[in-house]
């Protein structure tokens, strides 16, 4: 009886189009980074609907309710911890995810313009990032904002829609709240749509050494692998939501510049303390540099050891970027915007 | 199938050195966060009854210190050569407190329940490791 009650549901939902033949060693942790990190975006957008309902986004009460949530209400702390530290496994996630499409060349033929489906989906996480550290509004997030215009301002009229020019009267905060619960949400969701759908279309790409056809599974045994890595990440953001509280600050004193920014952000700091326009020219280097990379790299070889130079730029691009995060944590702010 | 018990072990190290040491700021410490909780409730920022003054917006809006045409005609939070002096005038400098991670006290509301969710995604984790559906 059960059998039939699974297989009726299955036939009314249309499951059973889910049970097509994919590639074995999806089943892998490497291959499995980018469901982790859409987990963790799950889990994101659950418990920021939650906490919405108690932020209020206006500069004057907007800390105030973020204070009044994590002191005063049953399991605000727990939820405000699980947002944050969702935030915080995901950037690690995706960033793992992006160094193995790197690794295995799953960049190439025929698949980049997934790569650049990926690139934007980048660019969507780090303004959500920004924009969710902004709108506490603590000190932390008065001086991220005051970078973010002070590089606005700059761009001329391109920066005008960013700034408080473009609607005169109205709170940066409250827009800057709009697009992060609104506008970045949506066009992320309909990235990751198109993201899954090349994926499904070019099949996942193969493992770059392999010289026999792959061995394949049905696509319902890698739904059960992301279900139980789905549910670690989880765990794992449950566990430091318990143990770790996220920063807050009181409101901000308007003026100074004593904070850094969150670790997703401070190789910029640091970048910025050898030379302020590094705000202005780094960001579309390296977007450039990453858009670049499919049609820079053209050959068909996948295999790592046979692409010596793609790997020593990996290499000194990660030991760039960790050096950078660590000498802006532990370096002192020798300028001023 | 035994690397799959050091998954969330090797995330979860991960995870916390990337907390150790992180540094925001905040204006309080835990005990005027333990006084402040008890006003807190008192002042509810969800008042039902009357209508709260209008005080003047110091962050941002019609009154923003990053807008070019300061609308509300305000003085800036920081004038140059008005701060306060000190018995020797020298200016008093707005000191800014460094925030950083902190242990959440077992006092927190809801805390055993928080525990109990953890508890479960654990388990839930630990079983679908032993046995997974359809594999």
């Amino acid at each position: 009886m059960a059998k039939s009650v699974t297989e009726t549901i299955k036939e009314r939902l249309g499951l059973q189009l889910l049970e097509y033949d994919i590639e074995e060693h999806a089943n892998s942790l490497r291959y499995s980074l980018g469901g982790m990190t859409l987990t963790s975006f799950v889990v994101l957008v659950i418990t920021g609907i939650l906490l919405a309902q108690f932020f209020v986004p206006d500069p004057e009460r907007a800390n105030q309710s973020v204070h009044y949530l994590v002191d005063q209400v049953y399991l605000g702390w727990f939820l405000r911890g699980v947002h944050f530290w969702a935030a915080d496994v995901l950037t690690v996630t995706l960033l793992l995810h992006m160094v193995r499409v790197f690794f295995t060349a799953s960049y190439k033929k025929p698949r980049e313009v997934n790569w650049l489906v990926g690139v934007g989906l980048l660019l969507l996480m780090t303004s959500l990032i920004f924009t969710g550290t902004v709108i506490k509004w603590d000190q932390e997030a008065y001086e991220a904002l005051a970078h973010f215009l002070w590089v606005a301002e700059r761009l001329g009229p391109l920066g005008v829609p960013l700034t408080e020019e473009f609607a005169q009267g109205v709170p940066l905060l409250t827009r800057l709240y709009m697009a992060h619960i609104s506008l970045l949400p949506l066009i992320t969701i309909l990235l990751l749509g198109l993201h899954l759908f090349y994926i499904k279309y070019h099949r996942l790409s193969p493992l770059p050494q392999a010289s026999e056809p792959p061995k394949v599974m049905k696509f319902t045994r890698h739904i059960a692998y992301l279900q139980w890595s789905g549910v670690g990440i989880v765990t794992l953001i449950c566990v430091l939501a318990l143990l770790i509280q996220p920063p807050l600050g009181d409101k901000p004193v308007l003026g100074l510049e004593v904070t850094k920014p969150p670790w997703q952000f401070v190789w910029i700091y640091a970048l910025e303390n050898l030379w302020v326009p590094f705000l202005i020219v780094a960001p579309p280097i390296i977007v450039l540099a990453l858009i670049a990379v499919p049609f820079v790299d053209r050959s068909e070889e996948r295999y790592w050891k046979q692409r010596p130079l793609a790997m020593a730029i990996l290499a000194l691009t990660l030991i760039l970027f960790i050096g950078l995060v660590l000498w802006g944590k532990f370096t002192t702010m020798t300028h001023s915007m | 199938m035994n690397r799959k018990f050091l998954y969330l072990p090797a995330f979860l190290v991960l995870s916390l050195a990337l907390a150790v040491g992180t540094e925001a700021h905040v204006g309080h410490d835990k005990k005027e966060a333990a006084e402040s909780e008890a006003p807190a409730a008192q002042e509810s920022i969800y008042g039902t009854g009357e209508t709260p003054e209008a005080s003047e917006p110091e962050g941002l809006g019609s009154g923003s210190p990053f807008s070019r045409t300061d609308l509300s005609g305000k003085e800036p939070a920081l004038p140059d050569g008005d701060l306060p002096e000190a018995e020797h005038g020298e200016p008093i400098m707005p000191q800014v407190k460094i925030a950083q991670h902190s242990m959440n006290p077992p006092s927190r509301k809801g805390y055993g329940v928080a525990v109990g969710i953890t508890v479960l995604s654990g388990l839930g984790f630990g079983l679908l490791t032993l046995k997974r559906p359809r594999d």
